[in-house]
């Protein structure tokens, strides 16, 4: 409870922090939202989940919130999630809005770890900001670091073909391709050279490092109708707000005769060690795969075709893309894997069925011809698993 | 209050020019058409393959191994090298089997009209535009396979190895199945692409395929094991006529369109030489006074490869023949006749072949383009296949003639239903045998020669005729009566 006290105390004597506990919050309000209008994962909720994080390749054998309780679970989110940005605009019930926000984050972490296809860069960002926020002592300053390392990964992790081509952008605004790869390039600029403005204590610096991201993250907002460009910004409110409150403290220490009382700077360079650690090739089969900032949007094609044998007849299925699955789990191996899987469960019921041949292959923009990634003739057999293909 | 400056400070703004110029670098390197014309993605596009997708079956054991890479359904080019029967089932019956078919088999047939059919030891095959039906010997269906959605089988023969089978799709797809099971060794598809019948040669399976977009023709070559796409080769701006004919090194390939017949190099992957489909002033050769007059015609079959010569014919008849390695006109013949077919060629005996639509075989001499024999089946058709098939010598011996060219014989359809072989040389009928039907197939022989097997279709029936030799036959009757014998007593 002495640890708990600590965060509280940190929390309660510093402005920004609250707004940050509220904006938190909120934007767990926000995520319930988007995951209950997401149909992939509104579908795998209470059913086997779409992707197993390679630490829990278990997923669909075993479930952290069973599936029965999943939809009350998603309600209790939200619950303690409203409580928490209410509860947070008040000093006097900190504490109360801390435990809030502890519990809509856990049941979150919970909701993530079992379904990787809900993962993106923002949101493994998202959920280390809620830990930190919670049990890191130092907030401020270690979010303000969190937030510039990430940016930065984010930038160079798009100097790559597939993003400069500019086809990965959602193209919700009719645009030349020409046009896309200019965006591509702004973004690049914008993700590498503004963070370094976020972090300077010079307010006119500081002002248009935000104003670029925060500008930046709404066109982006407007062109995906993503939740990642709602939670950048967001968390960009709360920088600005630290930011004004540093300046603030660091007049008034000028006037200051006394010593005073700061929180442990011994657990922040812990944290980031932890994300550090995350970012290595070896992290992926640990919990600290969560918090791995990605190359993701990376443009891929894929080819599945499948043969059904059942009795003298042999057949081709049909395996056109599945509307229902967001763009970037379309070529996903392992979905393409669960897919024929159920295929499997479903015929096996049928007379006469014997098994499922079935490849599947990808190239990404750059790759001149495709790869396979799985095929098997005895794609039924129980001996054949995610495995024999390599998981995520 | 006073500020104070660190020194860093004033390497804050040029640390961040050198940033944006290291960022402008890092785009530029990974694309470098920002300020050209055309994007990056279609560049991307540009630089890939010819847009097919080949899955190949990753599992060691149904990859293909030599034996099962033997040819056993091919052209002339490849029956006169007696590739087709090789020395183990080079057939032996007696002729006098042919008189009574002892088994007849009404067979499971493709939804809709036929369109080729294949026999070896391992089944009979029968393709028609919707599905592919493969049958055991004894009329047992082995398995079926229908291309999806509206998508329909290409007619042509039935390409086919010792173990695998390769089927082709207008809508562009290429399956190679695994014969007796109908397991999927490999699976191509192309996405703008119309496929002709693909082809078999030692190493490769060829297909010509159109390009869509701008209507012209491509060469596909895959290698036969894996399926794995190896090149394609020139545009066409004609559709291909017949199927493609190789050379026995299997460094060029020969085809026709209506107007032209080319040569590619399939070393240097580029156009040899091409000639338009009328006769030129022969450079060599005694003269001729059937050589056909310059007029327009058209190619309607396929070229045929024999040793340096390629001879092709117009659906006219004017006969043709041309250096293989460069082009040149080495004789012309007119026929008279209107013919659909190409040419069986039989080195051993310096003769090709061709039958008319009239039902004539021709016989020309392969050195000078004259004609040596003709014979009149009395069966008259746009279509129906010549073979050239070598027979053992013992196979003779009943037909108290003297077999000449090294035992080679001529057998085509005539009279019918009727199955009829001549001898090469001076077109001599050896023998004619009835089938119930029009045949479909070429006779497959299997064993020791003592079985035939042969396809033929009564109406919309569709039967396999069984052929055993007398000798055989005359075991297994005997081997019956003493069963029957020994169950009485």
């Amino acid at each position: 409870m002495k640890f708990i006290k600590k965060n509280l105390w940190e929390i309660e004597r510093s402005p920004a922090l609250l707004i940050l506990g509220s904006l938190l919050s909120a934007l767990h309000i926000i995520n319930y939202f988007f995951w209950s209008h997401s149909s992939s994962f509104m579908a795998s909720i209470e059913g086997p989940p779409l992707l197993c994080w390679q630490f829990f390749s278990q997923c669909t054998d075993f479930k952290l919130i069973p599936g029965s309780f999943a939809s009350a679970f998603l309600v209790l989110y939200l619950i303690f999630a409203i409580l928490g940005a209410l509860v947070f605009m008040s000093r006097r019930f900190a504490g109360f809005a801390w435990f809030c926000l502890f519990f809509a984050t856990l049941l979150k972490t919970l909701f993530y770890v079992q379904d990787a296809s809900l993962e993106s860069n923002y949101q493994n960002l998202l959920l280390l900001i809620n830990i930190c926020f919670l049990i890191i002592p130092n907030k401020s300053s270690l979010i303000r670091l969190l937030v510039f390392v990430g940016y930065l990964m984010m930038g160079f992790y798009k100097l790559s073909p597939e993003w400069l081509a500019g086809v990965t952008i959602p193209a919700r605004v009719a645009m030349p391709l020409k046009g896309y790869e200019w965006l591509a390039v702004f973004s690049v600029l914008i993700e590498i050279i503004m963070p370094w403005l976020l972090i300077s204590r010079i307010r006119v610096r500081f002002l248009y490092g935000f104003a670029a991201l925060f500008g930046y993250h709404l066109i982006q907002l407007y062109f995906t109708h993503h939740f990642d460009h709602i939670a950048a910004p967001t968390i960009l409110v709360f920088l600005a707000f630290e930011h004004f409150e540093q300046v603030r403290k660091d007049r008034e220490s000028f006037y200051r005769s006394y010593e005073h009382p700061e929180p442990s700077k011994f657990w922040w360079p812990v944290a980031i060690g932890a994300f550090v650690l995350a970012q290595l090739p070896t992290g992926n089969e640990t919990l600290l795969r969560v918090f791995k900032i990605e190359k993701m949007g990376s443009y891929s094609e894929c080819q599945q075709v499948a043969f059904v044998h059942a009795g003298s007849k042999i057949e081709q299925l049909d395996l056109s893309s599945d509307e229902e699955i967001a763009m970037n789990l379309r070529c996903h191996p392992t979905v393409a894997f669960n897919k024929v899987k159920s295929l499997c469960a479903k015929l096996k019921k049928e007379a006469d069925f014997q098994n499922i041949t079935s490849f599947f292959l990808q190239r990404q923009l750059a790759e001149k011809e495709y790869r396979l990634v799985f095929g098997s003739d005895r794609f039924c057999d129980s001996t054949y698993t995610a495995e024999n293909m390599g998981g995520r | 209050m006073r500020q104070t400056y660190s020194p860093f400070r004033f390497l804050y703004f040029p640390f961040l020019i050198a940033l944006t110029i290291a960022c402008l670098y890092g785009v530029y390197k990974n694309n470098p058409y920002l300020m050209a014309q055309e994007g990056l993605y279609d560049q991307l596009r540009l630089q890939r393959g010819a847009d097919l997708i080949v899955m190949q079956h990753p599992r060691t054991e149904f990859q293909l191994t030599e034996d099962d890479l033997k040819i056993s359904h091919a052209k002339h080019e490849d029956l006169q090298r007696s590739r087709m029967f090789p020395e183990e089932l080079r057939p032996t019956h007696r002729w006098a089997l042919f008189g009574s078919p002892e088994v007849a088999i009404d067979l499971p047939q493709a939804e809709g009209e036929t369109l080729s059919t294949a026999i070896d030891g391992k089944g009979a095959y029968f393709l028609s535009a919707k599905q592919f039906v493969a049958v055991k010997l004894t009329g047992e269906t082995m398995w079926t396979f229908s291309p999806p959605d509206a998508d329909t089988f290409v007619a042509g023969p039935i390409a086919t190895t010792a173990r695998a089978v390769t089927l082709a799709t207008a809508g562009g797809r290429l399956y190679t199945f695994e014969k007796s099971t109908g397991q999927i060794l490999w699976y191509a598809k192309s996405q703008d692409k119309y496929l002709r019948a693909p082809m078999y040669s030692k190493k490769f399976v060829y297909a010509f395929a159109e390009d869509k977009p701008d209507q012209t023709w491509i060469l596909l070559m895959f290698e036969r094991e894996s399926g794995k796409f190896v090149q394609k080769i020139p545009r066409l701006s004609q559709p291909l006529v017949d199927e493609v004919a190789l050379n026995s090194d299997e460094t060029s390939a020969y085809f026709t369109t209506p107007k032209a017949l080319y040569a590619i190099d399939l070393v240097k992957k580029e156009l040899n030489w091409k000639v338009a489909a009328q006769p030129e002033k022969a450079d060599e050769g005694e003269e001729n006074k059937d050589a056909a007059p310059v007029k327009d015609m058209i190619f309607s079959s396929g070229p045929t490869v024999s040793g340096d010569r390629v001879y092709a014919i117009t659906s006219e008849g004017v006969a043709m023949a041309y250096d293989g390695r460069n082009g040149r006109p080495i004789w012309n013949t007119d026929l008279g006749a209107q013919v659909s077919g190409g040419f069986s060629a039989l080195p051993d005996a310096f003769k090709i072949y061709v039958r008319d639509r009239a039902g004539y075989i021709h016989a020309l001499n392969s050195r000078t383009g004259k004609r040596e024999w003709r014979f009149n089946t009395a069966q008259s058709g746009p279509f129906y296949d010549l073979y050239l098939l070598r027979m053992r010598g013992s196979s003779f011996a009943d037909l108290k003639v003297m077999p000449k060219t090294r035992y080679w014989t001529v057998w085509t359809y005539c009279g019918g239903t009727r199955l009829c072989i001549f001898a090469p040389e001076d077109g001599q009928p050896y023998m004619r045998t009835e089938l119930k039907g029009r045949p479909l197939s070429d006779p497959y022989f299997d064993g020791e020669g003592e079985d035939m097997w042969i396809a033929s279709a009564e109406g919309k029936k569709i039967q396999l005729t069984h052929f055993i030799a007398e000798k055989k036959l005359k075991a297994i009757r005997e081997a019956e009566k003493s069963a029957s014998t020994e169950t009485t007593n």
